[in-house]
């Protein structure tokens, strides 16, 4: 499988900058952003394997940014990372769509599961998608 | 009392005093919290730089110290952090002392600025040059002044400013909240109103075009 492309978006720079640079040292093409705002842009821009989102960040929270990106791009795998892990916002995240809401402080090994599980999830449904869109034509052909 | 100004951001003014507690303290442990985080990503890295060069590769000096300064920088910030809860925890030894107001409603302010960055508001605290030293419970006035600042950034737009400062003397002691702009609601001040009065406070407001101003006359005690 290609290397996975990660987001990691925090408001904690040094949590961000550290975390960042132990993910690429285990083969991950890794981008970080400060805010919800700069990172619904760099979603835009780039297909990411998994978001890893914090949750309580100035302007958009991690809920907030979480509806938009999906919004933008209904096939993201997005994982929430926070310091506020309570019962009901992890139902809250899960409703809105996040794949798993995990605990600060996070063991590596863990984070690197999800994000496997993540790229495996997307390659699957980009792969349901083309094939989806193979059926149409062939369907619409008559074949 | 619950507000949600912006989506799923919701501010309480809590009116009974152990919600008040339980306010700093979210606040103040959820910053903890990132502290502890990023010693433990730090830390963690620096275990990877270790293994690395176990297996060959060359330790750049640059990044360890790097890495140092993050640790140590983290910890002085969490030590801070802890020190300022534990001077607000002794606050509730007794039902009244004698304590210092500028000290008292920067290190309040300080612990529950986070709810200010949150909101992208900018807080600002201007303490009087000369120490003002009331007898009285400094956990109720915290309160009141709590309710206030809670209220108003209910009310308040990203970008704004929100400024308070200390002013008055010996027998009176003036807490002044100016809001730059408020996002065009005013904000309920009931609660901060009854916690004022409770402890023999006076609070007013005043509405300019684009700003707002909430003042808190504490009557020195005996």
């Amino acid at each position: 499988m290609a290397k996975a492309t990660v987001l990691l978006v925090d408001d904690e720079v040094e949590f961000a900058t550290a975390l960042a640079e132990r993910m690429r040292r285990r083969e991950l093409e890794v981008d970080t952003a400060e805010n919800g705002m700069a990172a619904l842009e760099l979603v835009k821009k780039k297909a990411y394997d998994a978001i890893i989102l914090d949750l309580a960040m100035p302007g958009l929270d991690g809920l907030e940014t979480l509806k938009l990106m999906l919004q933008e791009s209904p096939d993201l795998q997005v994982i929430l990372l926070t310091g506020q892990a309570t019962v009901e916002k992890g139902v809250e995240a899960v409703k809105l769509g996040a794949v798993e809401f995990l605990e600060k402080p996070a063991k590596i090994e863990l984070l690197m599961e999800k994000i496997n599980e993540a790229q495996t999830k997307r390659t699957q449904l980009s792969e349901d998608h083309v094939e989806d869109m193979i059926n149409d034509i062939l369907k619409r052909k008559g074949w | 009392m619950t507000d949600s100004p912006r989506g799923s951001r919701p501010l309480s003014v809590p009116e009974e005093p152990i919600a008040f507690f339980g306010a700093v303290t979210a606040a103040t442990t959820h910053d903890l919290n990132n502290v502890i985080s990023i010693i433990d990503q730090t830390a963690g890295l620096l275990e990877d730089l270790v293994f690395a060069a176990e297996n060959g590769s060359s330790i750049e000096i640059e990044q360890l110290s790097r890495v140092s300064e993050s640790i140590q920088r983290q910890t002085r910030r969490g030590i801070a952090t802890i020190k300022r809860l534990n001077r607000f925890a002794h606050t509730t030894d007794e039902p009244t002392l004698e304590f210092e107001l500028n000290e008292t409603l920067e290190n309040l302010l300080v612990l529950v600025q986070r709810l200010a960055d949150r909101r992208e508001v900018d807080l600002k605290v201007t303490p009087r040059h000369e120490p003002i030293k009331l007898t009285a419970s400094p956990f109720l006035i915290q309160h009141a002044i709590f309710a206030v600042y809670a209220s108003l950034l209910r009310v308040s737009e990203a970008g704004t400013e929100l400024s308070v400062s200390v002013s008055g003397g010996a027998a009176a002691a003036v807490v002044t909240f100016d809001l730059g702009s408020a996002s065009g609601a005013s904000p309920d001040l009931t609660v901060a109103q009854s916690l004022a009065e409770s402890v023999g406070m006076r609070l007013e407001t005043e509405s300019g075009v684009d700003t707002l101003t909430v003042t808190l006359y504490i009557e020195n005690g005996p």
